[in-house]
């Protein structure tokens, strides 16, 4: 996914992230136990602030293109029914009109929560996470919230190099054959080995940039700026949540 | 500045990595190190800002061993990796760069000033919200070098700083290096590929197997760099061929 799309001026990228990340674990708490009612608030929701954002439908669309077919796959579980008759002589699936609108409403959530992750993605960096990861787990006894907060930072730093590295030995291995071989066991430990063997390399070479550019735990603490609007939309939301669990 | 005193280093599964290495650096000289691959410059440099200790001897910086204050060292030497990639942590142009001054608990407004120098320096500051991963390769360099010039250091430790160059990228990360020498700053370099750094380098040290079988200036210590298993370069044979020729 393209995340440099990153719209500087957007209410969403200005929000204060603790703020912005308690929103995303309301609403994601509010999408979970949502019917269609609110399925088509939180939908224009999304869709009013992608709009505002400025984001290229396309390019995220192809990015996610294979969420498709998970959703497909749910929907279709959930539409069909399969009746076994005793003893087995035959089987009769049928279709479930309730099951199917339960399959679409679990597939709309999905959407809703992808369309979230994108916004949230799209208008938050790496730091600014890593910042209010650090600030949620300071209360919690026996948790370094710099430790978790540090992972979580590294963990996004590292995932294309992962990917990459992944690409790189397939790719490689491609180039000589691997695909003939029909042993999958055989092709998961000649692949997992030598992508192991790059990726734990790559970790220490990583490790050894870092503490060369003064890299410690006592990291400056977070400078965040929160605003009336930040407020106003963090008590929006929690309403919003507590109504679509009691309702 | 930099005096290594005797220093050898073993690394743990035994093998001897650098053996009696003894060298001084001065303010404001353009060193090369050159020496076929595994032959130590990139263990020698790893001991000079304390991401490596010595078995054996020193390494004291402004007379006093890098060990006894690693963080000064670190701001002192900066240390430019060869790998790119890996020396790059930020999710922006701007972000890697403020790492090392953040690290350094600067002044958000310090940090700025900083970044916005540096970036300016190796001419990147147009990029400053680009992705990393998206620059170029000599565009990743130069945001290397950006990443340590933040943090001011006084000597600039470039390893292997035009491997998977192209041309244009190589003219790129040597007139910022070459600039960066004019501007004052000390450089020491390490390659195995000594044409690229003709003209522009004072003093060369060759490095075979973990020592250091010389150390002179550039130009007389050039035309022995065949005993350390390199090319000469091209202009340097060039010369000896008219050179011969003219004798006949």
């Amino acid at each position: 996914m393209d995340h440099t799309q990153r719209p500087e001026e957007s209410f969403l990228r200005r929000m204060d992230v603790r703020f912005k990340m308690a929103c995303m674990a309301f609403l994601s708490v509010a999408v979970l136990g949502s019917h269609a009612s609110a399925l088509v608030f939180l939908s224009f929701l999304c869709l009013s602030l992608w709009i505002s954002l400025n984001l290229r439908f396309s390019a995220y669309f192809y990015s996610i293109r294979h969420l498709g077919f998970l959703l497909l796959i749910i929907l279709a579980a959930r539409s069909f029914t399969v009746s076994f008759s005793y003893p087995v002589d035959s089987t009769f699936i049928s279709f479930d009109p309730y099951g199917a609108l339960d399959g679409l409403i679990i597939c709309w959530r999905l959407v809703i929560m992808v369309f979230l992750g994108v916004l949230w993605i799209s208008t938050t960096t790496s730091s600014g996470i890593r910042s209010a990861v650090e600030w949620f787990f300071k209360p919690l006894p026996g948790i370094s919230g710099k430790k978790v907060a540090t992972m979580i930072s590294l963990t996004v730093r590292f995932l294309p190099e992962i990917l990459q590295q992944a690409r790189l030995t397939s790719e490689a291995q491609h180039s000589r054959c691997i695909q003939n071989r029909k042993n999958p066991v055989y092709r998961a430990v000649k692949f997992s080995i030598p992508f192991l063997r790059r990726i734990l390399n790559k970790a220490d070479l990583l490790a050894d940039a870092m503490e060369s550019r003064c890299y410690s735990e006592n990291f400056r603490p977070p400078a965040f700026k929160t605003k009336k609007t930040d407020w106003l939309i963090l008590g929006g939301t929690s309403l919003f949540t507590g109504l679509v669990v009691l309702i | 500045m930099i005096e290594i005193v005797n220093m050898s280093h073993r690394f743990s599964d035994g093998t001897p990595g650098l053996q009696n290495i003894s060298l001084t650096i001065h303010e404001g000289e353009f060193i090369v190190l050159a020496g076929h691959n595994g032959c130590g410059k990139t263990t020698l440099f790893k001991h000079l800002n304390g991401l490596l200790s010595p078995e054996t001897g020193e390494v004291k910086l402004y007379g006093a061993s890098v060990s006894a204050d690693i963080l000064k060292a670190r701001q002192t030497v900066g240390l430019v990796f060869q790998d790119a990639d890996s020396q790059i942590v930020g999710e922006t142009v701007y972000a890697d760069v403020a790492f090392g001054p953040e690290n350094l608990l600067l002044s958000p407004e310090e940090v700025h000033t900083r970044v916005l120098k540096a970036l300016r320096i190796v001419a990147l500051d147009h990029l400053a919200e680009q992705h990393p991963h998206k620059l170029s390769g000599g565009e990743k360099r130069r945001l290397a070098i950006a990443g340590i010039l933040a943090m001011k250091p006084k000597i600039l430790v470039l390893d292997e700083p035009f491997s998977n160059l192209d041309y244009p990228g190589v003219l790129q990360v040597l007139s910022k290096i070459d600039s960066l020498h004019r501007s004052g700053k000390t450089i020491l370099l390490s390659t195995h590929d000594l044409d690229k750094v003709y003209g522009y380098a004072q003093r060369l040290i060759l490095m075979k197997n973990g020592t250091i079988i010389g150390d002179d200036s550039f130009e007389s210590l050039v035309h022995c760099v065949e005993e350390a298993g390199l090319k000469m370069p091209c202009r340097c044979g060039m010369e000896n061929h008219h050179g011969s020729y003219a004798k006949t």
